[in-house]
């Protein structure tokens, strides 16, 4: 109970009654679990519609025939869909989820808008590893041939992704200078690559630049079992921490104040971060803007409360992804682009709208 | 039976902090205090750069230095529930409402899981009250001007039902209404609730009005702490400040307060000096 003086001037306000703002709070979480439900919708929609797009096109319905009764669609179907075009789709989810998820937990470590695994180096740090690989045959860990790019690209980005750990738990280190560190290292490994490239034979040339343009054509089902199972262990981790990540963005002081080990929490968010960001990109190469965009929608659309805005993320990266997918086989036919530039060609568009448009509720940074 | 108000709350013993390699300049040495009870309002002064703020940290877990800090009885590692802190800089950038910021705070415990309980929004809805912020509840954070988000910092730690409460200046960016709104709910909830409150404030005036007791920091140490009326006089604000000013008694139900009549160093040198001063003397 508040004071008279107190009492007195609360009177005079028109605050919403307690019933009216939990019933508020309610409908809140409502929406944010229906725009979920939304976003999940245009998912399923885009991976049906990638699956149906290609060499051949055929009719949803046939698609649908085949992913559930396969033994009732012709044998040519069955192969097609099940062996050829359900690997890509799936990766182009799986990793668009992850990018998205690594991007919005990078922004939320670094309380910078502008963190992703493309802008800080990680996705460079990965092809100058795979290009080591394709052009010198340098293995970084001496292991079976056919591991070997994706495996250089992982070790090289989850390289880059501690030494900017490292580097943000200096004392007096700001968000910026991470984030300057990440251009930075952008710069060397597009330099090293560009230095790679120039003494390349023709042959691993052509692979370097396909590699470093990003193929979902290189999916196959191990590789997808992989990228998968690094996502259902990281996305759990991240959900379970959902109040903490949460608080995080209040501001060091605050989420120190909560009691929360802030270095402990950002030391191991980051090494999740590396595993989820390089897995996807030894395995498919280097795809930008995904990481950067798909938070920023999830934002703009559901806020920062992490319990909705880590799958909103993982939603809203892998429908771009998949989106980008269609329109990477549907541009020209019968020619597929590389993603990679799919994606910059949708992504940085959709950016500017994001930046432009006139919803400030999200543009806060 | 005890009064739960007196209970003991808070004690430091010989803290110290020392920022850096270079310990020989320490940003505190020394701080002893009696026993802070339950149900009291502190008020922390001291110019700036006194170690008010590094105080509430080194109270709050967040730097590590010398010395104890005893939390209700129990010794520091053992506490259960560890004090609140607001700090100064509420800035935040975060895509939140002020109900889900609010909430946030409440979740940080670990208590009913990931969801929301009709406990925690009970919580949030209490707070907000209390604040008189309830119109703001569905606001994003970003869009709160710095004396809103400051009152919303307060909601923050009120609701996690704190019993010993940090707060650094958390009236700095209020209008002179809403601080004494602010310092008075404070000071009832502290009687109501049985919190002990330290708060720093600049403003002697308010110190002087709500304090139960005072604390007054210079140069890293304490130089004095007491009942309010004791401890605020001429003497301390010309050693402390460099000010020359006189305490008035106040009337029937109104406080004492300070009159300013100007400085008494001829510049700010002098008045850093005058600290300098004051620590070797300590």
């Amino acid at each position: 109970m508040a004071s008279p003086a107190l009492a007195a001037v609360r009177t005079s306000r028109t605050a919403p009654s307690t019933l009216t703002k939990r019933a508020a709070y309610r409908a809140l979480t409502r929406r944010k679990r229906l725009m979920l439900i939304g976003l999940a919708a245009v998912l399923v929609g885009s991976f049906l519609v990638d699956l149906t797009t290609g060499a051949a096109r055929y009719a949803i319905v046939d698609v649908v025939r085949a992913l559930v009764a396969p033994d009732t669609v012709p044998a040519a179907l069955q192969v097609v869909i099940w062996e050829i075009r359900l690997p890509i789709a799936l990766m182009a989810v799986v990793v668009g989820a992850s990018l998205a998820v690594a991007g919005a937990q990078m922004q939320t470590i670094l309380n910078n808008p502008l963190a992703s695994p493309f802008t800080l180096g990680i996705s460079a740090a990965a092809s100058f590893g795979a290009a080591l690989a394709l052009v010198l045959g340098i293995a970084i860990v001496p292991l079976a041939a056919e591991v070997m790019v994706p495996l250089n690209a992982f070790i090289a980005a989850a390289g880059a992704a501690l030494l900017i750990h490292a580097l943000s738990q200096r004392r007096g280190v700001s968000t910026e200078t991470v984030v300057l560190l990440g251009i930075a290292l952008v710069f060397t490994f597009n330099a090293l690559l560009s230095l790679l490239q120039f003494v390349a034979s023709e042959q691993a040339l052509g692979a370097v630049v396909f590699w470093t343009m990003g193929s979902l054509t290189k999916a196959t089902w191990p590789k997808l079992w992989i990228a998968m199972a690094v996502l259902c262990i990281c996305l759990p981790l991240f959900m379970r921490r959902a109040w903490t990540l949460t608080a995080l963005r209040l501001g060091e002081d605050k989420a120190a104040s909560f009691g929360i080990d802030v270095r402990r929490l950002r030391l191991e968010t980051m090494l999740l971060v590396s595993l989820l960001a390089a897995v996807p990109v030894s395995f498919v190469g280097t795809i930008g803007f995904v990481g950067l965009v798909g938070p920023h929608v999830a934002r703009m659309l559901i806020g920062e409360d992490q319990r909705f805005f880590l799958p909103a993320s993982a939603l809203a990266g892998a429908a771009l992804l998949s989106a980008s997918s269609v329109v990477s086989k549907t541009l020209i036919p019968g020619l597929t682009f590389p993603i990679s530039i799919v994606t910059a060609l949708v992504g940085v568009p959709f950016f500017f709208s994001l930046i432009l448009s006139t919803n400030r509720r999200w543009r806060s940074w | 039976m005890v009064d739960a108000r007196l209970r003991p709350a808070l004690e430091l013993r010989d803290v110290g902090v020392s920022y850096g390699s270079d310990s020989s300049v320490p940003a505190l040495s020394g701080v002893t205090t009696p026993r802070l009870v339950c149900g009291e309002v502190v008020a922390v002064i001291g110019p700036n750069g006194a170690g008010k703020s590094t105080l509430f940290r080194r109270i709050a877990g967040l730097l590590r230095g010398a010395g104890e800090v005893i939390v209700s009885g129990g010794s520091e590692g053992s506490r259960k529930r560890p004090p609140c802190y607001l700090p100064q800089d509420t800035t935040v950038t975060a895509v939140l409402t002020v109900y889900e910021s609010v909430l946030l705070a409440r979740k940080q415990d670990g208590q009913g899981g990931w969801a929301a309980t009709d406990e925690d929004l009970a919580a949030v809805d209490g707070a907000l009250d209390d604040l008189g912020i309830g119109d703001l509840a569905f606001r994003n954070l970003a869009e709160l001007s710095g004396g809103q988000r400051q009152l919303v910092s307060i909601a923050q730690t009120l609701v996690r039902e704190p019993k010993i409460l940090l707060l650094d200046e958390p009236t700095s960016a209020l209008d002179l209404y809403r601080q004494v709104e602010v310092l008075d709910l404070l000071k009832h909830l502290a009687q109501e609730r049985g919190i002990c409150i330290l708060l720093a404030v600049h403003d002697l005036n308010q110190a002087l009005r709500v304090a139960d007791r005072v604390m007054v920091l210079a140069g890293g140490r304490l130089v004095s702490v007491g009942d309010p009326r004791e401890v605020i006089t001429p003497g301390l604000l010309e050693e402390v400040y460099g000010v020359r000013a006189r305490v008035e008694p106040g009337g029937a139900g109104t406080a004492p307060y300070v009159v300013v009549e100007g400085s008494s160093r001829h510049s700010l040198g002098q008045v850093a000096s005058g600290r300098a001063h004051l620590r070797a003397a300590e």
